[in-house]
C-alpha cells in the first residue's frame, strides 16, 4: 500500500445494540451524518518500570495496560429517537428520555451483564462510521455514551450536537463455540458458552460494518 | 458542436414552485432589461503538505451553487411577490415574515403543498428562443439581496438575485452522497 491522501468520504454513523432492541436498534440503524469530521481518539494506558540503574525519570521498560477510545462526532442530521435510544442504553437500559422523562436506573448497573455483544440485556452499541471513498470503516463494537453525554443547543436555527461516543474493551464471560446443551446462549445466530474474562484477544475495534 | 456565436434570444424568466401557492404551475415572472446574468460559485479545497511548500498538491471539489441576478423590466409584479414570500419561507403575505429558523426545503420534495410546512424552492427557467439552449434552475431562492425596486416616475427595472443550491431531503443518498444531485439542467418545465 503506498502513500495517499486519506479521504473517508461521507461519514455516516450507524448503530447496533443489543437483542432487546429488536425492531429499533437491532438490526443496525443509522444514526447520523456529522458537520465535521467524525474524529477518533484512542488513549493508550501504559505502566512504566523503573530501576535506580537508569535514575528517576527514564523508564527502563514499559507495560501496555490497555486502553479505550473516544469518537467525538458534532450530529447535524440525526434521528432524534436512535439518539434517545443510544443514551437510554448508556444510562443502563433507561427507557428512551422522550418516553420516560429523564427517569434513570439504579445506581451501579452494569452495562454489560457479562453477556455477549448484542444479547438481550447487553446495554453496550457497537459504533459503526462508514467509509464510502476510502472504503475503510470502523466498527467500535461495545461502546457507549460516557460523562458529559453531550450537548444539546435549543434555538431558532438547527440544532449541532456536540457528542461523544467511548469505546471500552468490554469482555463477556461467554465465549463463541459450544453448544447449547453445555450451557450456551444464542446471539445473532452465534452460540455462546461461559468462559473466563481474559484482555488478550480483546476487540475495541476493527474495520468491518455491522449488518 | 461546431463553434459559433451564443445568441440566447429572448430570455424569459418562468418560475414554477410550491403546488399550493400561486406558482403552483409555471408562470411567467419577466423580461429582463439587460442580459441575464449567471454565475456559477464552485467551491474547492486545497490539500496541502509540508513537502509541498505553499501551493496545494491536490484539490478537493466541495459542490457549489449559482447565483442568477436580472434586471426585470416587464414583469408580473404579483409573481414577484410570490417568489419574495416563498423565499421566506413561505410568509403568510407579502411584507409579512415567517418566524426566524423557518426551512425552506423542509425536507419534502419539489412543490410539495403544506403551507408553510411544503416545499419553498422555485425552479428558475429561462428560455432560449434562439440558441435552444434554456437553463433550469431547480433549487432557487431569491436572496443576496433579493430585489431592488426603484420607484418614481420612470419605468421601475426590478434587480432582482436568485441563488440555486443543491439541496436535497437526505446528504447521504445511499452512500452516494451528492453524486449526480441536479444544480441545473438545459430543459425547460411544461
Amino acid at each position: 500500500m503506498s502513500r495517499d491522501w486519506y479521504i473517508n468520504g461521507e461519514s455516516l454513523v450507524t448503530v447496533k445494540g443489543g437483542e432487546h432492541l429488536s425492531g429499533i436498534l437491532n438490526p443496525v440503524v443509522e444514526l447520523a451524518l456529522a458537520r465535521g469530521p467524525v474524529t477518533i481518539s484512542p488513549h493508550f494506558s501504559h505502566k512504566e518500570i523503573h530501576v535506580d540503574d537508569f535514575g528517576p525519570e527514564c523508564p527502563v521498560e514499559v507495560l501496555w495496560m490497555i486502553g479505550w477510545l473516544d469518537v467525538k462526532m458534532e450530529l447535524i442530521h440525526f434521528d432524534r429517537s436512535i439518539l434517545d435510544y443510544c443514551m437510554g442504553e448508556a444510562m443502563g437500559g433507561a427507557l428512551p428520555i422522550t418516553q420516560a422523562g429523564g427517569v434513570i436506573n439504579p445506581c451501579g448497573l452494569p452495562l454489560g451483564n457479562g453477556l455477549p455483544v448484542f444479547a438481550s440485556g447487553n446495554h453496550y452499541l457497537s459504533v459503526n462510521v462508514l467509509s464510502p471513498v476510502e472504503r475503510v470503516p470502523w466498527r467500535f463494537p461495545t461502546s457507549y455514551i460516557p460523562f458529559n453525554p453531550f450537548e444539546f443547543p435549543l434555538g431558532t436555527e438547527k440544532s449541532v450536537v456536540n457528542m461523544t461516543f467511548r469505546a471500552i474493551p468490554y469482555q463477556s464471560i461467554y465465549r463463541s463455540g459450544g453448544s447449547m446443551l453445555s450451557g450456551g446462549i444464542l446471539v445473532d445466530g452465534i452460540i455462546y458458552t461461559p468462559g473466563e474474562i481474559q484482555s488478550s484477544g480483546c476487540l475495541l475495534f476493527d474495520h468491518n460494518q455491522d449488518n | 458542436m461546431a463553434r459559433d456565436f451564443c445568441i440566447n434570444g429572448e430570455s424569459l424568466v418562468l418560475v414554477k414552485g410550491r403546488s399550493d401557492s400561486s406558482i403552483g404551475s409555471l408562470q411567467q415572472l419577466g423580461l429582463a432589461e439587460t442580459e441575464i446574468r449567471i454565475r456559477p460559485e464552485f467551491r474547492h479545497k486545497e490539500i496541502n503538505v509540508d513537502a509541498w511548500g505553499e501551493a496545494p498538491a491536490e484539490i478537493q471539489f466541495m459542490l457549489a451553487f449559482v447565483d442568477i441576478s436580472m434586471a426585470l423590466i416587464h414583469v408580473d409584479q404579483g409573481i414577484l411577490d410570490v417568489c419574495l414570500q416563498e423565499s421566506m419561507g413561505g410568509a403568510p403575505a407579502i411584507g409579512q415574515l415567517t418566524r426566524a429558523g423557518a426551512r425552506l426545503g423542509n425536507n419534502q420534495p419539489f412543490g410539495q403543498a403544506g403551507g408553510v410546512g411544503g416545499n419553498h424552492y422555485i425552479r428558475l427557467n429561462i428560455s432560449s428562443p434562439v440558441n435552444q439552449k434554456p437553463y433550469r434552475f431547480y433549487w432557487t431562492y431569491m436572496t443576496g439581496p433579493p430585489v431592488e425596486i426603484p420607484l418614481g416616475t420612470t419605468k421601475s427595472i426590478f434587480q432582482c438575485n436568485f441563488r440555486a443550491i443543491p439541496y436535497t431531503q437526505d446528504p447521504w443518498q445511499g452512500g452516494v452522497g451528492a453524486l449526480g444531485t441536479v444544480l441545473w439542467d438545459n430543459t425547460l418545465d411544461q
